[in-house]
């Protein structure tokens, strides 16, 4: 039973590329949401993704693990193209996504949430299942909230066990998309110090998000995104001090530091 | 307890609401006829109370109904001098309809029972009726004791679905609203044998010819024309009006033009 | 008065005639029964195929709206009058099988079983609307979180959207259930002896229409629970909800 949120020992292939996107487009009728996105994280990397709103930064997500289907270009995963792929379900085993809505299946348990994939996905037995979501649940926080109902947790413990729903499947990369855009802000904090300690692992993350502070301390990389396309991206220091694009100077200079 | 009232009573008042269009038993207080004395519901008008279709004695498309009841009703309008009005009705309500006024007189291939003698007040026969038997065509069934066990159907309200429950061993009654609906069932296979009267099931061999009448069941049965059970004034002009056709030879034409032969004994002409 | 009352309200008729009349309900709750977990289960298979996602699937989608359409369009006293014609025609012309042409199955006539069928067909697809307002209700991103999980989308249908879509329209199914019980008599135009039929049957021999009446009571014993657990079911959602 892992002390780590991660599991090291979980098989990964040998490029370190675990994210690719070339020329990716998106268009929802006639918007053209993501124009020609060209991004690549490699596997330990932590990317903060920045920007307005209807930049595309949750469309970005969508398209990686497949939930929208890119118009063009081809996405790859862990070096190995799986846009236009079937067996989707598979690839989408491997990357995990916690949402700004947290999403939890409110007629089944904490713990019932963090296992019903495992089970239908994986086909772990009920009793390995539960393990792992219970030891999960406990790194997260949460062991005493198994039984629960998810109308009976605050915002900041759902989108724990959200994280720890995505977690159990033992996902190679994770994707946040604004996940403390809906919290309260005193319940911001508990999953900000999740991620960090998920970053601190190891694990390869794209993170969009609004927390400047957060990006700062945690993040390899700053990509910054305006109307569908990657404008500017860098270690952080440098796009947040020292922008170069005129459009991310405008952007910082209208986001408030937190 | 009281919830138990409290439930019922809502049951109470709708069935009240519903009923309460039925009305009062006929009284004397109608409207004065213009023929011969004979007060109807509405004046210079003989509504007829008729379950359409049950050919050949009345079929046919409103306003222009045709069978042998329909001849006959005529006639009797004609003596009376008023004018005729048919009003379709279905047959297992149609006593209690015209004991709520809705039509001066039924005229519906009416066997005249007992029972229904409680209830309404017949003229004198006007049709000799029997039973009948029909089976489809390669049936094993080839009298009424074999219909033990069987299911067989009737129309809701005859005389024969009275007959098929009470004088025949079958394991399954079936009453149709409509005996068309026997008839098509019993050419479906669905159900055996149809107990229904003579005269109807005889023509509607025409139309179906799988199916045929194999045994007349004589019950000694008679039509008659129903009026309400006080109302003997309008009785008794229509008994006039039939003993006339009777005598003068209409009642033996519209007989043979709908069965083919001469009326029995006792109703041809000049008698 | 007394007339009317006694002509509707004859007790000792209804007493009589109690064992008869009871008999027919039985006939009609054995239908009701049987026609509802029908109905509930191929107006969930109906609205599922109506949402069925993808281009190859575009053909079924377009059959069901179809189906769907026409069975709440025709009366079901039409329905029940062409299945049971329909099916003895072709049964009896040798045309399909008597087991299902004519279906007598665990010793139910025919009629019963006609009734079922055409009651099935008509109010799955009225269930089958409401499911998928219930389907509709359920966030989209429910659907979302269970596929970024690896979910296939039968998956994710079974075990996250249909179990709180069925939740959600519990009280209208409910509703249905209780009109679906009502509309069993209809099925006396083929001939089964169910409550009105007997009712009506009574009716014609003794000229007193009580036991209808006792038919009618009969229904509300039913009925009228069924209304107060639907009612008690929209207080307990109403109550759930206000948390969010």
């Amino acid at each position: 039973m892992s002390d780590r949120l991660t599991d090291p020992t979980g098989p990964v292939s040998a490029t370190t590329s675990m994210v690719r996107l070339e020329g990716v487009h998106k268009r929802f009728g006639r918007l053209e949401v993501l124009q020609g996105i060209d991004l690549e994280v490699k596997r330990g990397e932590v990317v903060c993704v920045i920007g307005a709103s209807g930049s595309g930064k949750s469309t970005l997500l969508r398209c990686i693990n497949l939930l929208e289907p890119a118009e063009q270009g081809r996405v790859f995963l862990e070096g190995v193209e799986i846009s236009g792929a079937k067996g989707l379900n598979d690839v989408r085993r491997r990357i995990g996504m916690v949402f700004q809505q947290f999403n939890l299946f409110p007629h089944k348990s904490v713990l019932e949430n963090v296992t019903m994939a495992q089970r239908t996905v994986l086909d772990r037995p009920k009793q390995e299942a539960a393990e792992r979501a219970r030891s999960l649940l406990e790194r997260v926080g949460l062991a005493d909230k198994l039984e629960e109902y998810p109308d009976r947790l605050s915002g900041g413990q759902q989108q724990r066990v959200a994280i720890a729903r995505a977690l159990a499947m033992d996902p190679h990369v994770m994707l946040f998309d604004e996940v403390t855009s809906a919290l309260d802000p005193e319940l911001v904090k508990e999953v900000l110090d999740v991620m960090r300690e998920l970053a601190r692992e190891g694990m390869t993350m794209i993170v969009v998000t609004h927390e400047m502070g957060f990006a700062r301390e945690v993040a390899d990389r700053i990509v910054f995104m305006d109307e569908g396309l990657v404008v500017e991206q860098g270690p952080p220091a440098e796009v947040l001090d020292s922008p170069r694009e005129e459009r991310t100077k405008r952007f910082l200079g209208l986001v408030l530091e937190h | 307890m009281t919830k138990l009232r409290v439930m019922l009573l809502p049951a109470l008042a709708a069935t009240a609401l519903l009923a309460a269009c039925g009305g009062e038993p006929a009284t004397d207080t109608v409207a004065t006829g213009d023929g011969g004395g004979v007060q109807t519901i509405e004046a210079g008008t003989l509504i007829v109370g008729s379950d359409i279709p049950y050919e050949p004695f009345e079929g046919g498309d409103a306003p222009d109904y045709e069978g042998f009841d329909i001849d006959i009703i005529n006639g009797v309008a004609d003596r009376l001098e008023l004018e005729l009005e048919i009003i379709d009705t279905p047959f297992d309500t149609i006593f209690r309809d015209l004991g709520q006024d809705k039509f001066d007189m039924v005229a519906s291939a009416t066997t005249i029972t007992p029972e229904r003698e409680k209830e309404v007040a017949f003229s004198s026969p006007y049709f000799q009726a029997d039973q009948s038997l029909m089976v489809k065509e390669g049936s094993d069934i080839a009298s009424v004791e074999d219909l033990a066990g069987r299911t067989i159907g009737a129309q809701k309200g005859t005389t024969g679905a009275t007959y098929a429950e009470d004088e025949t061993e079958a394991a399954d009654v079936r009453t149709y609203p409509e005996i068309v609906d026997a008839f098509n069932a019993l050419q479906n296979e669905q159900i055996e044998a149809v107990i229904n009267d003579f005269a109807i099931s005889k023509f509607a061999e025409e139309s179906k010819p799988e199916l045929t009448v194999i045994e007349t069941i004589p019950t000694d049965e008679s039509y008659g024309l129903a009026v309400a059970l006080d109302n003997t004034t309008l009785l008794d002009a229509v008994d006039a009006a039939l003993a006339e056709m009777i005598t003068d030879g209409s009642y033996a034409e519209i007989y043979e033009e709908w069965f083919d032969e001469q009326p029995p004994e006792g109703f041809r002409e000049g008698e | 008065m007394d007339a009317f009352l006694s002509q509707y309200f004859d007790l000792d008729l209804m007493w009589r005639s109690l064992p008869e009349v009871l008999g027919g309900f039985w006939v009609t709750i054995q239908l009701w029964l049987v026609a509802s977990v029908l109905s509930l289960i191929w107006g969930l298979v109906l609205s599922l195929l109506r949402q069925l996602p993808g281009r190859a699937a575009a053909p079924i989608r377009a059959l069901t709206i179809v189906y769907i359409d026409a069975l709440r369009g025709i009366p079901l006293l039409l329905v029940v009058l062409l299945i049971s014609g329909g099916l003895g025609a072709l049964a009896s012309e040798d045309v399909i099988a008597d087991w299902i042409g004519l279906p007598r199955w665990f010793g139910k006539p025919d009629p019963f079983w006609y009734g079922v069928f055409a009651i099935t067909l008509t109010y799955g697809a009225y269930m089958a609307e409401v499911y998928r307002s219930g389907i509709e209700a359920v966030p989209s991103g429910q659907m979302q979180a269970a596929r970024s999980l690896g979910m296939s989308y039968a998956q994710a249908m079974r075990k996250v959207v249909v179990p709180q879509a069925v939740r959600k329209v519990f009280a209208p199914l409910l509703n249905d259930l209780t009109a679906l019980m009502k509309d069993t008599s209809l099925v006396l135009v083929i001939g089964l002896a169910e409550v009105v039929s007997i009712g009506q049957d009574i009716q014609a021999e003794t000229f007193n229409s009580s036991a209808l009446v006792l038919g009618a009571i009969l229904f509300l014993v039913v009925t009228i629970p069924l209304a107060r657990i639907v009612d008690r079911q929209i207080a307990k959602q109403q109550i759930r909800y206000q948390r969010v």
